[in-house]
């Protein structure tokens, strides 16, 4: 019994830390798109007086 | 007034969590999972009156004490339900339905197995005594009322006299036995335990989503302005030049 107990709680930890990856990995590739978007929207901003000031 | 005889030398003759009272009385009370106040409950008129927590050597304490005074006609359970064993719903069982292969017929309990009681044993406490159920009730006023009650309509004392058993505490059980009987509220912790942990593990995988979308968006915010620069340069300041030099 003791050593099928092991097994269980080593099952279990090994799916507690799959289940984890998964949500960390889902969270980065749902907000990463989002993210880039208002870069470079940012990056926009900061060229925009710069062109009209005639840098170009 | 009904005629009395005698219980067995040394009645009771398994020891327990258990008061006695006047060996003569009809009733005995057993009082489940709760701790009530069994001096006030052997006051009453019970013969005696204590807990039973487990399905197993705890009903068989119970049996081995009630046939060995053949005065008691009458048991009450009464008081709360011990969880996972379900000693009351064992006993009701077990003087209903008796014993198939060593297991309580109609038992829920975890474990409902007797071993130390034989089928005269189990038949003798079927015929000798009346089960009268009030599980749940803590009422000592409505347990001495119930008392009273079953005092008098006394049939008297059960003939054969009295039938000794011996309970063997130790060796019989095994482990899962062993470990329920020294906490028999285990499983309902264990159960709470389970749920909390279940909880933890939701509360967190939330957190892991919530840092990953701060990670990505810092990530993405990142790749944004560095790709937006980049796309500045290449049109302002190469493509002139490159167009500048497929001029030439």
């Amino acid at each position: 019994m003791a050593a099928i107990d092991a097994m269980m709680a080593d099952m279990k930890y090994k799916g507690q830390i799959l289940a984890r990856t998964n949500k960390l990995e889902s969270g980065i590739m749902g907000a990463g798109i989002i993210g880039f978007a208002i870069g470079l929207a940012f990056a926009l901003i900061l060229v925009v007086p710069v062109i009209l000031m005639g840098g170009v | 007034m009904a005629d009395k005889g005698e219980a067995a030398s040394g009645w009771p003759i398994v020891q327990g969590d258990f008061h006695t009272g006047d060996s003569k009385s009809p009733v005995a009370v057993v009082t489940m999972g709760s701790h009530l106040d069994e001096g006030a409950i052997c006051s009453a008129g019970a013969a005696i009156a204590g807990s039973c927590k487990t399905e197993n050597l705890g009903l068989e304490k119970v049996i081995a004490n009630v046939i060995s005074n053949p005065n008691i006609r009458f048991v009450i359970t009464c008081g709360t339900e011990v969880k996972g064993h379900l000693s009351g719903q064992s006993l009701i069982a077990l003087h209903q339905n008796g014993v198939d292969g060593g297991k309580i017929v109609g038992s829920k309990g975890a474990i409902p197995f007797i071993e130390n009681l034989t089928g005269d044993h189990i038949k003798r406490f079927q015929e000798q005594v009346e089960i009268v159920d009030i599980m749940e009730s803590e009422d000592i006023g409505a347990i001495s009322a119930k008392i009273n009650e079953l005092k008098a309509r006394d049939p008297g004392v059960f003939p054969g006299g009295p039938m000794v058993v011996e309970i063997k505490e130790e060796g019989g059980g095994g482990g899962a036995a062993a470990s329920a009987t020294a906490n028999p509220q285990f499983l309902e912790i264990e159960a709470k335990l389970d749920a909390i942990e279940s909880k933890l593990e939701f509360v967190e995988g939330e957190i892991a989503q919530r840092v990953g979308r701060k990670v990505g968006r810092d990530i993405g915010i990142l790749y944004g302005v560095v790709a937006g620069l980049m796309s500045y340069i290449i049109i302002t300041e190469l493509l002139p030049k490159l167009l500048e030099i497929l001029a030439k």
